[in-house]
């Protein structure tokens, strides 16, 4: 604490603190410009200066270090003077107003500054005749001088990017921009060009904003202070801000949607649009950062392909058909289809023969209730959902080791550790916010240790990119260990007091040939040996991964490879430290928290635990299944033997997502009967006979659970579409038709009544309530009301008692290029999409951004396939071909193919094998022996 | 792995140098390259490589041609015509001050002058100053300076001793000293002549402060329009190494003494602003030159966080002058000593060294007076930005104390005499239109206040303001910002010009205001006429 004086009053102002933080604190005012709200200080507009009594010259209020006993004024006739004259200077080139009404971020500060300073908003600086000058270019000057442009930005504004504008008239180059692109996204895409007077901003180096490397997340419209920077989409008067979560990654960040009703031609009001996003301030976890798609891409809520009718197959329709085979339908006529055909198969064939997907993407209460629809309404075992794909090894692994599945930190500790770790996560196109604080960390001076076979983003920043060739993660994670060892970094101390096994472990690294690891991973030694040194000097390592390291028949080998790393160095439980599965969707965390487990009923509480199946059965006023149920695979397999006859498949698409999609859609042929609900007709609505519409999150009150378990609360932006409902309501009508007892059995499916009832049966959670939710965000556990939450896991002590080393285990992919097959296929994400691109392709500007897939590989490859750069080639494994451009990327490891897996049109899972992960049953999506070809030779 | 925050890393500036030298631009290819290298974003790269006009394209054929205050007073009434016939030749471009005001009209590329081969260091008596020599040895040096009063020659004239003992108290390992040769006041050239004419004794001054400071790294900052000098400088540098004074030039060599300092040559990239030291420094790290007023300050944390003194050339010649003939020597009768450059149409324009108490007219008469014995109109007492003075103001002692009831100060010794017949509105237009295309930028009030007075002076010379005088009280507010808020010594001192302009010379502003340039230089409606066909 510091205490000063300012204007005379006495103020009491944090360590750390500004004198500018010491003038607002005090009531008293000085205009500040260039300091943008969380931005890095810049210092160049000067109005903030105060005058300190013993020096002689003003110091700027924001640079300067409140300091004890400082006697600090901000009155003073040359101050004022000064100021007033530097925002007369600052308005004589200022367009006013520079902002459309309306502006979600308010008045242009300028011109708020000016109003209140009292000064004109369109005169010229004073009165001086020669000042608002010359537009005449010199004419024949007798004595030549170097040309000063008079008028300051000859440039045009640039319009060209389908998301962001700039308007350099009304710039004041406060440099804000500059720092938010550059040191809190650390995209760095914005710099000066030239100095003083003619200095201009530029992007790239001059590009235009569409060819410059802005991934536009809009960082810089946020921070800037004017109308220099403007959204593509103009906002309208009279919006209404509402604030929720982004729908679309595990991040979780806050955004406020602007919405507003519209004319819809005829007249009337349509239920309205989101013509802004903003990220909603004081969220702690993005702390005002957004990524592209949660400010611009969330268009698709209005895009008219919602569906907005229930739908039923025409009974001519073949499986699988477009939407011309199906026919709308009134809500009961579905629901009664849906309810009498599934309980009639359970009842017949009993509740194993039925089986259910929940979704990623829907709230928890959603989730809840699918999974009690599942269990009680139809006493089926079969419930899971996509975190089977992506994360189920995490969790097996880091369930077995520690005591539970989830990540351990929260997404701002990133910026506390002194070494980050990140194996088989694409971070800055997966998790674009949480890569924000990785970066600011590395930027300031933490280590990054980058382990993928692409060389993503990160890589080129990494302090070490480890590149390793897919599929030969459990020997570069098993030598990091072991270099560790060898060079006495292990933490002996937490290692004695916290964990179990690790004779075991440590005796199979020594047994390690160090030869091998290099034959197989590809990382010279050296490489593996200096990230090694990074990894176990570190006071505070956090590690995250993603579907890199996960999607392997060795992922949950892997997984524990990687968290035996963390206790190896003793790095768990503490701010900075900790391992971290950065989780996909942006309420995959939540979906598994609430059952939609086969093996688990909420709050991971195992079915086969008779107390807690006598619980939830009490509260249900129903018997449950006792055993564990099929997988997301396994429910398809087994589809397809005839062993699964109907399914309900809520917002899910297996169809695009599941490996080996013939499988998959033959099992989806031979169903007796689907239901799948959700807000487009997506590929497996192709095999519905019953669609049901559902609200998407942005028009659905409820919580998501993010990545770093943090419980979010959502709130409807908008009204659904057209008949479509909560899917809460959905499964409540369908709750209630099958006599299910407790929330949502009167036909309800109202988020804050399933809330109770699940805090009220689910330790975790016991915390939580809608009410409580309203108010704050909270991280599980939180057994009681008055529990904080607990960003940090295992802070006292691993939850398992002692966390368990596992032996690592050398497994090899399933598939290994041979002769036919030379080549390795990899998947992976774009930043600008998401998933199957149900939602991302269906916005607007995430389209234009990217409007379609492509491949990628090393220029020796598509040579050694005799496929030219930028043409369409052929791509086949043992699963089938597919047709897709190939761009080289000389950054690329020789032999290894990558292909997104947002676009229907490159169904590339159709081409990955089905092997499963034993523990995990994780399909290997990451490694895949292929050919290439080029398109004409390939027939 | 490859950090750039390192002092031993080639700075960025110096590999643009290389990657320029080969095309004579920096070609996209190597934009790529340098951005892997140093592991910048493009927009980082452009936004250094944009700050410095040295990296600009200059297709061979292209040349600059100065239009600073000598080069736009130079042959005579013909002098206007000249630089205009200059400027239309295809492939020229305008220059501010080119540092060669004694051979102006200046140009660069030049001819070759005839420089004499100087003096190489005296590598013997620098033995004394070795890694050997005893304590007691620094520290009389030391104290020699402090009687001497040895202050900065670069304008700012802080005692140079009181730095030097800062950073030889300092523990640190890696201390750094810079020679500050980046010159670029208007009308100043002296550093330019001593690098020329005496690149022994400079170094030897760089050498000495190394030694006094226990500095292990040294750089010559040099302003790349005197890349002549570098010749002289390698080879004085040679002369030391090979007498074992150094770990190395550029590189340091891992056989040397540990306390021997390496010295290297770093171009600078060409804004005015770099010579400020922060700037400077920052140019070298690889940040575009921006003045960072401390704390910290470069004595605690200057190069990449090393502590760091920055010298002016001449304070080094002095300090290894003092070094060898005594603080008596240079205290003369009592002020000092320094580099007076002298031009306009003087007779032998140059550089002369005179007690430092000198006065204009004793400047002017070692210049030999004006050619043609023509009045004296106008004066710049020392630099761009220390003014413009009247005659009446020729026997004034060019010292701080004196000048200051002038408005004026006494800067950089950098003296212009402008004859009479030679417009000093247009003077002062051209030095205000320098001063607003120098503001790197950073400040609002210097960005926008400078540019204010350009485009006030620029309208009274184009008459664009005519029949309504130049009105003094916006300026006077700008004035006011520029000295309150502006960060570094360019916007502070900025507003010198304009005062000492309405100051001094009411009556020609007043007659631009009408429209009437009487020497005939400025287009004003009446100027333009009498000599728009000429031109
Ligand atoms: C705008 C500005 C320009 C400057 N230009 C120079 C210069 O060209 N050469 C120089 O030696 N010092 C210049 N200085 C002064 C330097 O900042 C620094 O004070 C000086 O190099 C220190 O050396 P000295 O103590 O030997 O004078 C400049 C300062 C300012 C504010
Ligand atoms: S675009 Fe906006 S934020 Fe960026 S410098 Fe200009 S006014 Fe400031
Ligand atoms: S990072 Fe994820 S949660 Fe945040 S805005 Fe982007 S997509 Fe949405
Ligand atoms: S006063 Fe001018 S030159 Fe100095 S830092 Fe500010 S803008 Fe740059
Ligand atoms: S707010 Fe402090 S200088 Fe701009």
């Amino acid at each position: 604490m510091i205490r000063l004086t300012v204007d005379g009053r006495p103020v009491t102002v944090d360590d750390g603190a500004t004198l500018l933080d010491a003038v607002r604190a005090s009531g008293s005012w000085v205009p500040a410009l260039c300091a943008g709200a969380s931005l890095p200080t810049g210092g160049g507009c000067r109005l903030c200066a105060v005058r300190l009594v013993d020096q002689a010259r003003p110091m700027p209020a924001c640079r300067t270090a409140a300091a004890p006993r400082m006697v600090v004024r901000t009155d003073g006739d040359a101050l004022h003077r000064a100021r007033a004259q530097v925002v007369r200077l600052l308005l004589a080139d200022h367009p006013a107003p520079c902002r459309p009404p309306g502006d979600p971020r308010g008045e242009c500060e300028l011109e708020a500054l000016a109003r209140r300073l009292r000064l004109p908003l369109s005169q010229p600086p004073a009165t001086s005749p020669s000042v608002p000058i010359p537009s005449v270019p010199i004419p024949s000057v007798p004595i030549p001088s170097v040309p000063i442009p008079s008028v300051p930005i000859p440039f045009p504004p640039d319009t060209s990017h389908p998301a962001l504008h700039f308007h350099p008239a009304a710039c004041v180059e406060c440099g804000r921009c500059i720092r938010a692109c550059g040191d809190i996204q650390g995209h760095h895409v914005i710099g000066w060009h030239g100095a003083g007077i003619t200095r201009t901003l530029a992007f790239s180096g001059q590009k235009n904003l569409a060819d410059s490397d802005c991934v536009a997340c809009g960082q810089c419209l946020a921070a800037c202070p004017t109308g220099a920077l403007l959204p593509a989409l103009a906002p309208v008067p009279g919006m209404t801000a509402i604030d929720t979560i982004c729908p679309y990654c595990g991040v979780g960040c806050g955004i406020t949607c602007h919405v507003a009703p519209e004319r819809d031609g005829h007249g009337g009001e349509t239920r309205g649009r989101i013509h802004a996003v903003t990220s909603q301030p004081g969220q702690p976890a993005n702390r005002g950062r957004l990524c592209v798609k949660g400010r611009f891409g969330l268009d698709f809520v209005t895009r008219p392909e919602r569906l907005t009718q229930p739908l039923m197959r025409r009974p001519d329709a073949p499986k699988p058909c477009g939407p011309e085979g199906f026919e709308a339908v009134p809500w009961d006529t579905a629901l009664e289809r849906v309810a009498t055909t599934l309980l009639d198969i359970a009842q017949r064939h009993g509740g194993h023969a039925v089986g259910g997907l929940g979704s990623a993407k829907c709230t928890n209460e959603d989730n809840y209730l699918f999974q009690k629809w599942l269990r009680a309404g139809l006493f089926s075992p079969n419930v899971d959902h996509c975190a089977r794909l992506c994360h189920s090894s995490s969790v097996a692994a880091l369930g077995a080791m520690l005591g539970s599945g989830a990540g351990t930190n929260p997404n701002t500790d990133f910026l506390l550790a002194d070494a980050i770790f990140l194996i088989g996560t694409n971070t800055l196109e997966t998790h674009p916010v949480i890569a924000t604080f990785i970066r600011q960390a590395h930027a300031a001076g933490a280590s990054l240790v980058v382990a993928d076979p692409r060389r993503i983003g990160l890589a080129h920043e990494a302090t070490v990119h480890l590149q390793h060739r897919p599929g030969s993660d459990p020997w570069l994670v098993a030598g990091l260990a072991r270099e560790i060892l060898n060079a006495d970094l292990a933490d002996n101390a937490f290692i004695a007091a916290h964990t179990e096994g690790f004779e075991a472990y440590r005796a199979a690294l020594l047994a390690l040939d160090m030869a091998e690891v290099g034959r197989v991973t590809g990382v010279p030694r050296a490489a593996i040996r200096h990230a090694a040194h990074h990894l176990g000097g570190a006071k505070n390592l956090l590690t995250a991964w993603g579907m890199g390291l996960t999607q392997h028949v060795a992922g949950t080998i892997n997984c524990a490879a990687v968290a035996g790393l963390a206790l190896l160095t003793g790095n768990l439980g503490r701010p900075g430290a900790g391992v971290n599965p950065l989780r996909g969707q942006n309420n995959v965390q939540g979906a598994s928290d609430m059952g939609v487990l086969p093996n688990v009923l909420p709050g991971y509480q195992p079915v086969t635990d008779s107390a807690t199946r006598a619980r939830f059965g009490a509260a249900w006023g129903r018997p449950l299944p006792e055993t564990p149920g099929l997988t997301v695979v396994e429910m398809l397999r087994a589809a397809a033997d005839g062993d699964l006859r109907a399914m309900h498949i809520m917002g899910e698409n297996p169809a695009l997502s599941d490996p080996d999609l013939e499988h998959v859609h033959a099992g989806l042929t031979r169903l007796e009967f689907l239901a799948v609900q959700d807000v487009f007709f997506t590929q497996t609505c192709a095999w519905a006979d019953v669609i049901l519409p559902a609200a998407s999150v942005l028009e659905r009150a409820g919580s998501v659970t993010s990545t770093e378990r943090r419980v979010q609360r959502t709130r409807p932006v908008l009204p659904p579409p057209g008949a479509a409902r909560a899917d809460g309501d959905i499964l409540a009508w369908l709750l209630e038709r099958a006599q299910v007892g407790g929330a949502g059995s009167d036909g309800n499916g109202d988020a804050a009544a399933v809330m109770a009832e699940m805090a009220r049966l689910t330790p975790l959670y016991r915390g939580l309530s809608a009410r409580r939710l309203e108010r704050e965000s909270v991280c599980w556990p939180c057994p009681a009301p008055d529990h904080p939450g607990t960003p940090i896991l295992h802070a006292g002590g691993p939850l398992r008692g002692r966390a368990r080393f596992v032996v690592p285990l050398l497994t090899p992919p399933a598939e290994t290029p041979d002769a036919t097959y030379p080549f390795i296929l990899t998947t992976g994400r774009l930043l600008e999409h998401y998933q199957t691109g149900t939602l991302s392709r269906r916005s607007a500007v995430l389209d234009e951004l990217v409007p379609g897939p492509w491949a990628t590989a090393h220029p020796d490859t598509l040579s050694q396939a005799g496929v030219t750069d930028g043409a369409t080639a052929r791509i086949s494994t043992r699963r089938g071909e597919m047709a897709i451009t190939l761009r080289a990327d000389p950054e690329a490891l020789p032999g290894v193919i990558f292909v997104p897996n947002h676009f229907a049109e490159a169904p590339v899972n159709r081409l990955i094998h089905d092997q499963l992960d034993p523990e995990a049953k994780i399909p290997e999506y990451k490694c895949v022996a292929a050919a290439l070809s080029g398109e004409t030779s390939g027939r | 792995m490859d950090t750039f925050a390192d002092i031993r890393r080639t700075p960025l500036l110096t590999a643009l140098h290389q990657a320029h030298a080969r095309r004579r631009e920096i070609s996209p290819e190597a934009r790529r390259r340098l951005a892997a290298e140093y592991r910048l974003s493009a927009a980082q790269l452009d936004d250094f490589i944009s700050f410095f006009p040295a990296f600009s394209a200059r297709p061979e054929g292209t040349f600059r041609v100065c239009t600073g205050p000598a080069c736009r007073l130079a042959q005579g009434a013909d002098g206007p015509r000249h630089l205009a016939r200059q400027l239309a030749t295809p492939g020229a471009s305008a220059a501010f001050c080119l540092g060669h005001c004694d051979r102006a009209p200046a140009v660069i590329p030049a001819a070759d002058a005839e420089i004499p081969t100087p003096a190489p260091p005296d590598t013997r008596w620098l033995e004394h100053y070795g890694p050997d020599a005893p304590r007691q040895r620094l520290d009389a040096l030391l104290s020699d300076l402090a009687a001497a009063g040895l202050c900065g020659m670069g304008g700012g004239g802080f005692p140079a001793y009181k730095k030097l003992a800062a950073l030889r108290a300092d523990p640190a390992p890696d201390k750094v000293l810079i020679a500050n040769a980046d010159e670029g006041e208007p009308g100043t050239f002296k550093d330019r002549w001593l690098l020329d004419h005496h690149p022994g004794t400079v170094l030897t001054g760089l050498y000495l402060a190394c030694r006094i400071t226990g500095a292990r790294h040294a750089l010559i900052y040099l302003r790349h329009e005197y890349a002549a000098a570098e010749p002289r400088l390698v080879a004085a540098l040679h002369a030391m190494e090979q007498a074992g004074l150094l770990r190395g030039i550029g590189a340091a060599a891992d056989t040397a003494h540990p306390l021997l300092p390496s010295i290297a040559i770093v171009r600078a990239g060409g804004p005015y602003i770099c010579g400020e030291e922060t700037a400077l420094i920052a140019s070298l790290e690889g940040r575009r030159g921006l003045p960072a007023p401390g704390p910290p300050y470069p004595v605690d944390a200057g190069l990449f966080g090393h502590p760091t003194l920055v010298h002016n050339v001449e304070t080094l010649y002095y300090l290894a002058r003092i070094g060898r003939h005594g603080p008596a020597w240079y205290r003369g009768d009592g002020n000092g000593r320094r580099h007076f450059s002298a031009s306009g149409p003087v007779r032998r324009p140059g550089i002369y060294e005179l007690p430092a108490h000198s006065s204009a007219r004793q400047v002017l008469e070692a210049a030999g007076g004006l050619v043609d014995n023509r009045g004296v109109a106008a004066f710049i007492p020392g630099g761009g930005s220390s003014g413009l003075l009247p005659a009446t103001a020729l026997d004034v002692p060019l010292t701080a104390t004196a000048l200051a009831p002038w408005g004026a100060g006494p800067g950089t010794g950098g003296m212009v005499f402008l004859p009479r017949g030679a417009c000093v509105v247009d003077m002062a237009a051209h030095l205000a239109e320098f001063l607003a295309a120098e503001s790197c930028g950073q400040c609002d009030p210097c960005r926008l206040g400078t540019r204010h007075q350009a485009r006030a002076l620029d309208a009274l010379c184009r008459g664009t303001s005519q029949n309504t005088p130049l009105d003094p009280a916006p300026l006077a507010d700008t004035a006011i910002a520029l000295r309150q808020l502006s960060i570094c010594g360019l916007g502070r001192f900025a507003p010198t010009v304009v005062e000492t302009l309405l100051r001094h010379f009411s009556t020609e502003v007043a007659a631009h205001g009408r429209g009437e340039c009487a020497a005939g230089v400025c287009p004003t409606a009446a100027g333009a006429r009498n000599t728009g066909d000429g031109a």
